[in-house]
């Protein structure tokens, strides 16, 4: 019985030491925009990249997906000409396993250039332990 | 040599006059751990003066008593002695087996004072595993504020930091079985030496106060020496186990620790093997405190005796450490890998000039990442630091017979630190990608930094009569270099900020320690003990190569200076020593240490240097802030131990001032420095106050079911550093209950309750919650129950 009992214990402590973290899926996913926008994000390496996106329409989705370790930085920058404001099919959101973390439903700012007028929206964050 | 000893004892105590009453006290004395009969244990019965051995089985018989009252003691070289109240009646035929714990002192050497010294002249306490295994010991630096005036500095809930009477960090010598040091990786000391050491692997702890101790390092302040589970020859082939689970409720935190323990004559081995899984706590005021962690991690120590009297030991560790919170600090720790490796040798006997030879060298290796992911500013910037420490060292001594009355012990000890380390931010808080990236900075933290000390030891040990006297001495040769300290601002060209080039960084020191205690005997009962010590130590890593990072003592960033000169303490203790076994024993120790070339920081302008974060208040560098005083007093009493009914009381207080230092001056709406004065004798920060501890236990069924209750009585800390600006904090008395129940050899179960009345408190030594005012709060109430099991 007292065999039992330690081996029992020695099992579950070295059991134990093997819980190692599990990298996450983190989806950038943008959505309500119809007409072409600028997204600037970080992929998995810690890289910027930057990239232009046509939608066909409003409904059209676009979406980054990669696998991160917890303590990833992420980062997701969008800029366009497009008021979407008032609009009710926007979103822009950093998920975690399929969950939101992160989400706009509206710009943050704007700037005007010469010829433009031009909406931000940022999300960032680090996936959580 | 055990022989020798037996018969002194014997004949000491040999009755001359046997009472003839008929009754008689047989029994056998056994080996608790592996029920082996112990011959020539020295069995004595008072009054009377009767004295014997035991036989080959372990028996033992006195015959013809008279009915009364007896005191039994049994003593064996390398065993706990016993002592045993017997009531005897007319014609009465008692038999009474007992079983003797073997000493760890004795059996693995480790005394850092041997046994030639009965009384020393300083004060100097031992834990033993079967005191920790009591406790729900999380954590070593925790668990060593039991010491009289032994605090700790909490940033968490785990890796308390120790401070022995005022000193602390690097003015403290932390080691591991003789001399294995490690350095931390942690800059903000997350992880001191305890915190790479599992309670559960411990089997004692000896805390030596005061520069006495030389031949284990340099030694300023104190030495904490953890010795941990070593593998010993058995006379035929055999394995034990023992395993030990425990859980603390108000942290949900459970614990796992198992040790085999096996081997011959000739080869040896043990193998230990822990984890320990806990959550937030909870204070006396309901308040979650964020201070999870997780740790796990074995050792294996291989042994080999290739003749009588030769051992030579080979250990292999990894100590594991993941998310550990550290709500005073701006980051946590995230990962923390520990590599130890070490051999050693021992040779006892060799001639009749050498008594021992002592060879260990070691290597440890701490890759240290810390983060900010869990705080919310993480938000601006993403920041993740990782730091490489490693040490390696070498000691050799020898241990001389320099007559009846002396031993010489002389030797040499060296070690090498190395550390390099950098912090990566990634600013995510960045609105848009700057030149179309998201901004990234790197920069060093150290930058290839070393040290390196050579050591020279000697001491010598003589006892004569009512005498005794100790004086060591080492010289040690220090030598420290990096590559640049260098910090470039954010300028078009770049400018250096710090700017400390390679060649500037190298400095080398050449310290003299040395120590004298004697002790005189007044009588049978009573000693009074004198020792003059000087310990010198040489500037830390972070003390000399640091690149501006707040090190969580207060809200600045520190820089490292290469040019600081070594910091000496100069220190009397005095301690008086009485025994008596129907009263108890009393000790009382006093000391006052003069430090010469105290480091501490001093503001830089910022029109000089500017700090790299936004919410500290500027940048501070070390340097030696001159003299400074600390004095106080330690005292203990405890009652015999074969009384059913114990007590243990001790007290302990100490003070600090240091002799000048600059107080800055803010502006209260900006809340900037806009100045500063000099003050005199302002108190030293980080001093806890005069506290008191009450333990109260009775002994039922022969010490098989023991009950203890505890006080512990914390007066205010008003004596505060106005240079650290310091807040004061208040008095608080805990009350805690215990209850150990061994139901065999093989099961004991221990289960209490820690700060029952659920106070809201803190140590003075607890640092603030980052950001705020507010100090983190010790745990409130908290049930526990460790569960040994022995095979």
């Amino acid at each position: 019985m007292k065999k039992i009992l330690v081996f029992i214990i020695a099992v579950f402590v070295f059991a134990s030491c093997q819980k190692e973290r599990d990298p996450v899926e983190v989806d950038y996913l943008i959505t309500g925009f119809g007409e072409p926008y600028t997204v600037s994000y970080l992929d998995p390496d810690g890289s910027t990249k930057t990239i232009t996106v046509s939608p066909k329409g409003i409904s059209d989705k676009w979406v980054y997906t990669f696998l991160a370790d917890p303590g990833t930085s992420l980062y997701l920058y969008v800029k366009s000409k497009e008021d979407i404001s008032n609009s009710m099919s926007f979103s822009l959101g950093l998920l975690i396993n399929g969950k939101y973390y992160q989400q706009a439903k509206d710009y943050d700012g704007v700037f005007i250039t010469p010829t433009d007028t031009v909406y931000e929206i940022k999300r960032s964050g680090v996936v959580p332990f | 040599m055990k022989t020798t000893l037996l018969l002194i004892f014997i004949s000491l105590f040999t009755t001359t006059i046997w009472a003839q009453d008929g009754a008689e006290i047989k029994g056998a004395i056994i080996d608790s751990k592996t029920g082996a009969p112990l011959e020539n244990a020295g069995v004595m019965l008072q009054p009377g003066n009767h004295g014997l051995a035991t036989l080959k089985d372990g028996s033992f018989a006195f015959s013809g008593l008279k009915a009364g009252k007896y005191h039994l003691l049994v003593k064996y070289l390398g065993y706990t002695s016993i002592e045993k109240d017997i009531e005897l009646k007319a014609g009465e035929h008692l038999k009474i087996n007992l079983k003797m714990k073997e000493d760890v002192r004795e059996l693995m050497a480790v005394e850092i004072r041997d046994d030639k010294i009965e009384t020393p002249a300083y004060s100097k306490v031992t834990l033993k595993a079967d005191d920790i295994e009591q406790h729900p010991v999380r954590d070593i630096g925790d668990y060593l504020r039991e010491i009289p005036n032994v605090g700790a500095v909490r940033k968490g809930g785990s890796n308390l930091d120790p401070v022995i009477r005022g000193f602390k960090y690097n003015q403290l010598n932390i080691q591991l079985d003789n001399g294995l040091r490690m350095e931390g990786g942690c800059p903000n000391r997350m992880d001191p030496t305890t915190s790479h050491v599992e309670a559960g692997d411990i089997e004692a702890i000896e805390v030596i106060k005061g520069p006495f101790a030389l031949r284990y390092g340099p030694s300023m302040g104190g030495v904490v020496n953890m010795l941990t589970i070593n593998p010993r020859p058995f006379d035929k082939f055999q394995i034990h186990v023992k395993a030990n689970i425990g859980y603390e409720s108000n942290w949900n935190g459970q614990r796992q620790h198992i040790t085999v323990l096996g081997g011959g004559q000739k080869v040896f081995f043990s193998f230990t093997g822990n984890n320990a899984d806990y959550g937030n706590y909870s204070d006396g005021d309901g308040n979650m405190v964020n201070s999870s962690f997780r740790k796990f991690g074995y050792t294996g120590k291989l042994g080999f005796s290739p003749a009588k009297g030769h051992t030579i030991i080979a250990m292999y560790s990894e100590f594991y450490a993941r998310d550990v919170m550290f709500p005073a600090l701006p980051m946590d720790e995230r990962d923390d890998n520990t590599k130890l490796y070490s051999i050693d040798y021992k040779g006892r006997n060799i001639s009749k000039t050498i008594e021992t030879l002592d060879f260990k060298a070691y290597l440890s290796q701490v890759d240290h990442t810390m983060d900010n992911y869990s705080r919310g500013f993480s938000d601006t910037a993403a920041v993740v630091s990782n730091i490489i420490a490693q040490r390696m060292g070498y000691r050799a001594e020898a241990g001389l017979n320099t007559g009846s009355h002396g031993h010489l012990f002389i030797g040499t000890d060296m070690y090498r630190i190395n550390k390099d380390g950098n912090r990566d931010k990634v600013m995510i808080g960045q609105p848009r990608p700057m030149m179309g990236k998201v901004p990234m900075k790197h920069e060093d933290l150290w930058n290839n930094a070393q040290i390196d000390n050579y050591g020279l030891f000697a001491e010598y040990r003589w006892n004569k009569k009512l005498w005794e006297v100790v004086a060591s001495a080492r010289l040690d040769y220090n030598m420290a270099s990096s590559d640049s300290i260098s910090l470039m601002n954010m300028a078009k060209p770049p400018s250096d900020l710090i700017g400390i080039k390679a060649e500037d960084t190298e400095s080398s020191f050449i310290n003299f320690s040395a120590s004298a205690g004697v002790t005189r005997k007044l009588n049978e009962n009573m000693s009074v003990g004198f020792s003059f010590g000087r310990g010198v130590r040489s500037a830390s890593m972070l003390e000399r190569f640091i690149i501006l990072l707040p090190t969580g003592t207060d809200n600045y960033e520190y820089m490292g200076n290469p040019d600081l000169k070594p910091e000496a303490n100069n220190e009397f203790d005095l301690v008086f020593n009485y025994r008596n076994k129907n009263i108890g024993a009393f000790e009382v120790t006093g000391f006052y240490s003069i430090v010469q070339d105290y480091i501490g920081g001093v503001f830089v302008p910022l029109s000089e240097q500017k700090p790299l974060m936004s919410k500290v208040l500027g940048v501070k560098r070390y340097e030696n802030l001159g003299g400074a005083k600390m004095y106080g007093f330690e005292f203990s009493y405890g009652t015999p131990i074969r009384y059913r009914l114990r007590a243990r009381l001790t007290a302990a207080y100490t003070a600090g001032t240091i002799d000048e230092v600059e107080v800055l001056d803010f502006d209260l709406n900006s809340g900037k420095v806009n100045g500063s004065h000099i003050v005199q004798n302002d108190n030293l920060g980080e001093i806890p106050p005069l506290e008191a501890n009450l333990n109260l236990s009775y002994n039922f069924l022969d010490e098989r079911l023991v009950p203890q209750f505890t006080v512990r009585y914390v007066t205010a800390q008003k004596d505060v550093s106005m240079a650290m600006q310091e807040i004061p904090s208040e008095a608080f008395t805990l009350l805690g209950f215990r209850l150990l129940y061994k139901h065999s050899a093989n099961l004991s179960v221990i289960g209490g309750v820690n700060n029952l009345l659920d106070q809201y408190y803190f140590e003075h030594l607890n640092r603030r919650v980052l950001g705020t005012n507010s100090f983190i709060y010790e745990p409130g109430r908290s049930f526990y129950i460790n569960i040994i099991f022995n095979i």
